[in-house]
């Protein structure tokens, strides 16, 4: 048999739906499936990459041909993305395999392995109410998830996820019942072919529609009151899946319609505004935090608004940055998360006050967390550095100067709040007691890992640049995404 | 004709019941007092299968997830 | 002052909504998809409900996804439900009326259920109104008695192996066909009980899997109530 994308949906449901039968028969087992199911998809990513970059591989599902049927399509984009999710997800399992000790085991690996699979069929179906069909398999294994911890706070911020996050797939669904009322297909590529023939005022309202339903998703101002709490409350392996994979792949659906649906000039100048007020808002929010995952919380909404700004400004040299940063972020934001987990665990409370003086007691993991905070600041030679620099360059080029003026601005605010935690961790006494735990192996192998990676495209970016160039090139180029996606 | 014209009236009537009641059991019944009369809409309108679907799952499961609700949390809106 | 303006508010936005819905003429026939599903539908899938061939056939994949989000909530509320739970479900015993009524027409919604689902081909309903009724039933006996258990064993199983049953019946078209959930059995004659290939079989996989979810979320519910 071989690869096709459909495995990246197929296994992982296959899996979960197997491990309530492993379980009954034996824990470790249970523990040891969604690693062995996310080394496997890797892989499947990884052999189909070289395929991926020649020509796009389109594939049909239940064998009607597009728009009868549904299709995926699985281009540079959707491979490059997919990797990055699956070798993050590989991570955060290896973390998570000492990290989470809070029954139900079983349940917290079968919602993991669903939150990944959802993600991953945002990124590769070409169908839009299949994206529908992800969009609520990622929404409610993230609602479960953030409530996986059962204390009250974590009640309440799953509610709060939950209750905003059902405005994001009404939206979403009443924008896709207007699109079939107009175009009558609802296949993406033959939907964008249609989308000439729709009249100026549905455009409009469908537009904002699907601005609202996935803003909510990618925490774009003001749809992002439900954040700071969701990835403070959930368990901490499961705040670096959300940052790394749940907004990565909501933001690549945004833009996707946004290139290949709409091209209206006043839609991208939309999101770099919104870009621009997120970031400043939650850079300087974050500023003022006293518990340390609320601080990462505000800080990744941020980044997500710089990203945005990159995005909005539509050329293509921003578009490359926009997809470098969405890789740096994805990847630096969840060693922090994952070093944050266990630097709370250890010092046994949620408040930065109390990491005073960890980095004597706790070398190896401080150090993660202040290589992070000094990777995402953007100092060399780590990648935060390049992928910056590049989105400062593009951003100048497009001319929104003073774009680069507020995030400069906001680049030395986060460098403030960031450099304030490490220098407690290392220059200050220490006030916990816990000279007896320590960190465990595969909690420092999940962190090492994502290290190396950091450092490696940090010193040698051009190898990522050369995999991001055809991906760039796939989200702006709709002709092309036309043409292979209805199998011309 | 003229039932539809009833039918969406009386929905409507009951929307409004639900929002301004206090006691929370009567804002539950006109919930499914709307899927009842949902569900005949869509029958009217040919859809069989939405109408099944309707009456199985929002006549029923629906009403006795929010009763469950209401019984472990307050009865009297304040 | 602050419910004038909210309601002020989404009169607008209502407006705004309305008006561009009702730019979509309502009820006409148009050049859409749907004209090639209905006029296709019996000699590509053998099923004579095109609902059902566009749900399992056409867009099945759909169909597996919403399938797992059912999965996704049963499995969420196990989760956060977790330590919540009595042994035992501490409501009243219902009065001599319903007890009788219940014991009389438990096993006739069952029944009426599994026709739901088993017949999805032909006749309007399918996997998930079956599965639905099958669970008002066990709800109804549920509430009626209180010594009436259902085996959470049991139930796990169903569900597990009606899922696994999907997914390898989609994989088996990838293995003896050209794509996933593709139609290997044959087609056989439109109206008898036994054809439309893999329908029947997906459904009927549906129709198990739903029951044992809406039952076990069910049961999950009750017994965390506390009787006073």
């Amino acid at each position: 048999m071989n690869f096709s994308p459909v495995h990246f949906i197929a296994v992982p449901l296959f899996a979960a739906f197997l491990i309530p039968i492993v379980g009954r028969f034996s824990k470790e087992a249970v523990k040891l499936i969604p690693g062995l199911v996310l080394l496997y998809l890797s892989y499947v990513a990884i052999s189909l990459y070289p395929i991926a970059l020649q020509k796009p591989i389109v594939e049909i599902i239940a064998g009607f041909k597009p728009p009868f049927g549904i299709s995926l399509y699985f281009g540079p984009l959707a491979a490059f993305l997919v990797t990055m999710v699956m070798l993050i997800g590989l991570v955060i399992w290896l973390y998570s395999y000492k990290f989470i000790i809070r029954e139900p085991l079983e349940k917290y690996y079968m919602l993991f392995m669903l939150v990944i699979a959802g993600a991953t069929g945002i990124m590769i179906t070409g169908d839009i109410f299949n994206m529908f069909v992800f969009l609520e398999i990622t929404s409610i294994a993230a609602y479960s998830l953030t409530a996986f911890l059962r204390d009250k706070d974590g009640a309440e911020a799953a509610f709060k996820y939950l209750l905003i996050g059902s405005f994001s797939s009404t939206f979403y669904l009443l924008a896709v019942m207007l699109i079939y009322a107009n175009t009558g297909t609802l296949n993406i590529a033959d939907i964008a072919a249609k989308m000439q023939t729709v009249p100026n005022q549905p455009k409009i309202f469908i537009m904002i529609l699907f601005l609202v339903g996935f803003g909510i998703e990618s925490e774009l101002f003001p749809l992002n009151g439900w954040a700071p709490d969701a990835y403070s409350q959930a368990p901490s392996p499961i705040g670096g899946v959300f940052g790394g994979i749940v907004v990565k792949a909501s933001t690549y659906a945004m833009m996707r319609f946004a290139f290949v649906l709409f091209n209206f000039h006043s839609m991208f100048e939309l999101i770099l505004v919104l870009g621009v007020i997120t970031m400043l808002i939650a850079e300087m929010s974050a500023m003022r935090q006293q518990q340390i995952k609320r601080m990462l919380a505000f800080s990744s909404i941020g980044q997500m608004g710089l990203i945005m700004i990159a995005f909005g400004v539509g050329t293509d040299a921003s578009v490359r940055a926009a997809l470098f940063q969405v890789f740096n972020h994805a990847v630096i934001k969840t060693l922090l998360f994952l070093a944050a987990g266990y630097l709370v665990f250890h010092s046994g409370s949620k408040k930065i006050s109390a990491l005073d003086g960890l980095g004597h007691n706790k070398p190896i993991t401080s150090f993660f967390f202040a290589l992070g905070a000094l990777a995402i600041i953007g100092l060399p030679p780590f990648s935060g550095f390049w992928s910056k620099l590049y989105i400062l360059t593009s951003v100048a080029k497009g001319g929104f100067l003073a774009s680069v003026v507020l995030i400069l601005f906001s680049g030395i605010i986060e460098a403030i709040y960031y450099l304030r935690v490490v220098g407690r961790l290392y220059f200050k006494k220490d006030v916990s007691q816990d000279n007896v735990r320590r960190t465990p192996i595969s909690g420092l192998v999940a962190m090492g890992i994502l290290a190396v990676v950091i450092l490696y495209v940090g010193l040698y970016p051009h190898q990522i640049i050369d995999l991001i160039k055809p991906a760039a090139h796939d989200l702006v180029d709709k002709a092309a995404y036309i043409k292979y996606g209805l199998l011309h | 004709m003229i039932m539809i014209y009833v039918l969406a009236a009386i929905i409507i009537i009951a929307a409004i019941f639900s929002i301004t009641q206090k006691d929370l059991i009567l804002a539950v019944v006109g919930t499914s007092a709307i899927s009842v009369i949902l569900s005949i809409f869509y029958y009217l309108l040919q859809a069989p299968d939405v109408a099944l679907t309707e009456a199985a799952i929002g006549i029923a499961l629906s009403t006795i997830i929010f009763v469950i609700a209401i019984k472990k949390t307050e009865r009297y809106e304040e | 002052m602050r419910k004038a303006t909210a309601i002020i508010i989404l009169a607008l936005v209502g407006y705004y909504f309305l008006s561009v819905f009702l730019t979509v003429p309502f009820g006409e026939k148009r050049n859409n998809v749907g004209q090639y599903y209905l006029h296709n539908t019996v000699r590509e899938t053998g099923a004579v409900n095109s609902v059902t061939a566009i749900v399992v056939s056409y867009r099945g994949f759909d169909t597996l996804g919403e399938v797992t989000v059912l999965f996704i909530a049963s499995l969420g509320l196990g989760a956060i439900l977790f330590d919540k739970k009595g042994k035992k479900r501490r409501l009243q015993h219902a009065s001599l009326i319903v007890r009788v009524g219940a014991h009389m027409l438990y096993p006739l919604i069952v029944l009426l259920g599994a026709y739901v689902f088993v017949h999805g081909h032909l006749t309007p309903g399918g996997g998930f109104q079956g599965g639905a009724i099958i669970a008002t039933g066990v709800l109804l006996m549920f509430i009626s008695y209180r010594s009436f258990e259902t085996s959470h064993k049991a139930l796990t199983y169903i569900e597990s192996i009606a899922g696994m049953t999907f997914v390898l019946t989609g994989l088996s078209g990838l293995i003896w066909g050209n794509s996933f959930l593709q139609n290997v059995l044959p087609l056989g004659e439109p109206g008898r009980l036994i054809s439309a290939g893999i329908i029947p079989i997906i459904y009927i996989a549906i129709g198990f899997k739903v029951g044992a979810e809406l039952t076990g979320l069910l049961d999950n519910m009750l017994k965390t109530i506390k009787s006073d």
